[in-house]
């Protein structure tokens, strides 16, 4: 059962100032993956990890994301309690906005379902976007890590695709460190003065493309499979860019080939790999015809 | 890191596989001894796999010119590492021996090319190797021609001891002096040079090696398109070192003549003499760090003991300029 409840007020959607014009910049544009100070450097189609500070209540940076989204003309959707993990007030919510509160096990095309019906009817409406803040909290169940990753890349392909900002918080004290790791690889920025980066990056460059950055290495091969397999689970087929994977060691190529075959007839073809990578690939035995993975040049 | 269980004889029985020492004095008995151990494989069937200096490859295409049978194959292309001959010859010698057929290989090493006392002391334990990798091959042999111009009993003593044979007028004897010990007896390696860089790790450091290593390679010369090679090296020693030798390790880095080396130490024992230097098969779960290492540098040194822990040096060429 999806709970879905529009909060209270009567504002209207303000109008998109450069709704155009943002759109002719994004065209020429390769998303990237970034840290941010603060939520003043959030832009459309940004897919933020928020790791709030649990001494702040309700804390300064929410408030201003929200703020900014009057501002901006983006209709606030929050998925999840409203201020669980942000801290967020109710009473902070701006008028016509609106909480997606599903029961904590949900499958997640069902939430992605829901976040893009919201995004088209804001459109309908007059706004530039949504701005959705999820408000990440732990269901304790088995699977939980796989599932929130899966959706992770989901909500990442819907921030691609339609411009929205989605930040997702998740506040620390109320997750273990390897689940914490794993979500954060799935998104392309972090925010936060002393917000670690994650060792890679996995995000969309587009349907059934994902651009990898960073470093695979044994400490974080775990993350990639996890992150691999979810994007499998989703599409068949799908192509890896490795233009920014600056390297990839043995257990992180056992990662993705793992992560392959975990699923049957499954295919994935990486692209833009550097000279070593793809050397490295073919030492490791991986070059075969038999392989579900395949090193394009 | 895993491997496969290494092939090693017995000291109570009699190889099967023929490594032969072959010790010659200029180019007449270079093609003698060869030539007649290429006939004798050729009367028997065999295919005939020859690695050996382009000048001496030179000699023996013009006496085989039109033999189908024989395939020379290019050495240089392997790079300098003695620790991926092993690989290259089991690569050749399947390649050559499809259906069972048997296979005799003819490899000499440019001995007097050898850039240090360290790529010495690993070409002949690359030869030791051979005896291992091949112990149970009975249809691969394999004739090692060495150039003994220069007389230097000393440096042909210890190549000797590698190989179980030794090749006479057409005939094979038994070496008395081989190494039939189940360990071989490296030569002790050299403290780094002063000034070395020292760092400890342990788990969640592989970052901090690589950051380590690439700042000194770069100040020591390493090329850039060498340091992600080298970068690749580190963090599978590491890995290792962190997986299985005691979760952590200490690194050493120093450049010594025209050579930058990182040592690794840590409180692991490697009891797999054949680890990393045949390639891993397709479906293999891990064993591909050093493998990878040989394969990315230019030196790989490997010291192991149950008491003294494991050392790992990588090599990396710095060029020089003039």
């Amino acid at each position: 059962m999806i709970s879905v409840r529009l909060s209270d007020g009567l504002g209207g959607p303000v109008p998109s100032l450069s709704q155009d014009g943002w759109k002719i910049r994004r065209g020429n544009q390769v998303r990237a993956a970034r840290g941010l100070a603060t939520f003043d450097d959030v832009e459309p189609g940004d897919h933020v990890c928020w790791h709030p500070d649990s001494t702040v209540t309700p804390s300064a940076d929410v408030l201003a994301y929200v703020a900014d989204g009057a501002l901006y003309g983006d209709k606030i959707v929050v998925l999840g309690s409203t201020g669980a993990a942000s801290g967020l007030p109710r009473e902070a919510m701006p008028s016509a906005s609106v909480i997606l509160d599903f029961p904590r096990v949900t499958d997640p095309d069902t939430i992605v379902s829901a976040v893009r019906r919201e995004a088209r009817t804001a459109a309908r409406e007059g706004y530039r976007s949504v701005r959705v803040l999820a408000e990440r909290m732990p269901a304790a169940v088995p699977g939980e890590t796989e599932e929130l990753v899966v959706q992770e890349l989901r909500l990442d392909e819907f921030a691609s695709e339609s411009n929205a900002i989605v930040v997702c918080a998740f506040r620390r004290s109320q997750w273990d460190a390897p689940t914490l790791e794993h979500v954060a690889c799935v998104h392309p920025h972090e925010m936060g003065r002393r917000a670690e980066r994650p060792a890679f990056r996995m995000y969309s460059t587009g349907a059934d493309s994902w651009s990898v950055d960073g470093v695979i290495d044994s400490e974080c091969a775990q993350a990639f499979n996890a992150a691999v397999r979810a994007a499998v689970r989703c599409s068949p087929s799908l192509r890896l860019r490795f233009d920014t994977l600056e390297l990839i060691d043995a257990a992180g190529m056992h990662a993705l080939v793992d992560a392959a075959r975990h699923l049957p007839d499954r295919r994935i073809v990486v692209e833009g790999a550097n000279e070593t990578v793809r050397l490295c690939w073919e030492l490791a035995g991986y070059a075969s015809a038999a392989m579900p993975v395949v090193m394009a040049a | 890191m895993t491997a496969n269980p290494p092939s090693k004889p017995s000291s109570q029985e009699q190889p099967v596989f023929r490594h032969e020492l072959y010790p010659y004095r200029g180019d007449a008995h270079f093609l003698s001894g060869t030539l007649g151990y290429i006939h004798e494989a050729l009367e028997g069937g065999e295919a005939v796999v020859v690695a050996v200096p382009p000048d001496k490859a030179s000699l023996l295409r013009d006496e085989l010119a039109d033999e189908q049978d024989v395939t020379f194959v290019d050495t240089t292309t392997l790079g300098s590492n003695p620790g991926r001959l092993v690989g290259a010859w089991v690569a050749w010698m399947k390649e050559r021996g499809a259906g069972d057929r048997p296979v005799r290989g003819i490899g000499e090493t440019a001995w007097r090319e050898a850039r240090s006392a360290a790529h010495l002391s690993e070409l002949r334990y690359h030869e030791w190797l051979l005896n291992r990798a091949f112990a149970r091959s009975s249809a691969w042999s394999m004739l090692c021609p060495y150039d003994d111009a220069d007389e230097d009993q000393s440096a042909l003593q210890s190549l000797s001891r590698c190989h179980p044979l030794i090749r006479h007028d057409g005939h094979h004897v038994p070496n008395e002096g081989y190494l039939t010990a189940d360990e071989y007896p490296f030569e002790v390696l050299n403290p780094p040079c002063d000034p070395f860089q020292e760092l400890s790790y342990t788990h969640g450091d592989l970052s901090a090696i690589r950051s380590k290593v690439s700042q000194c390679a770069s100040d020591a010369g390493v090329p850039e398109d060498r340091l992600r090679k080298l970068a690749v090296a580190v963090t599978e020693i590491a890995t290792n070192s962190i997986r299985h030798g005691g979760g952590s390790g200490t690194l050493r880095t120093w450049t010594q003549d025209s050579t930058f080396l990182c040592e690794f130490r840590d409180a692991g024992y490697i009891p797999d003499v054949m680890v990393g230097r045949t390639r891993p098969a397709t479906d293999q779960i891990g064993g591909r760090g050093l493998w990878l290492a040989h394969q990315l540098c230019d030196l790989v040194e490997i010291r192991s003991t149950p008491d003294q822990g494991t050392t790992v040096r990588l090599h990396t060429d710095v060029p020089r300029h003039s």
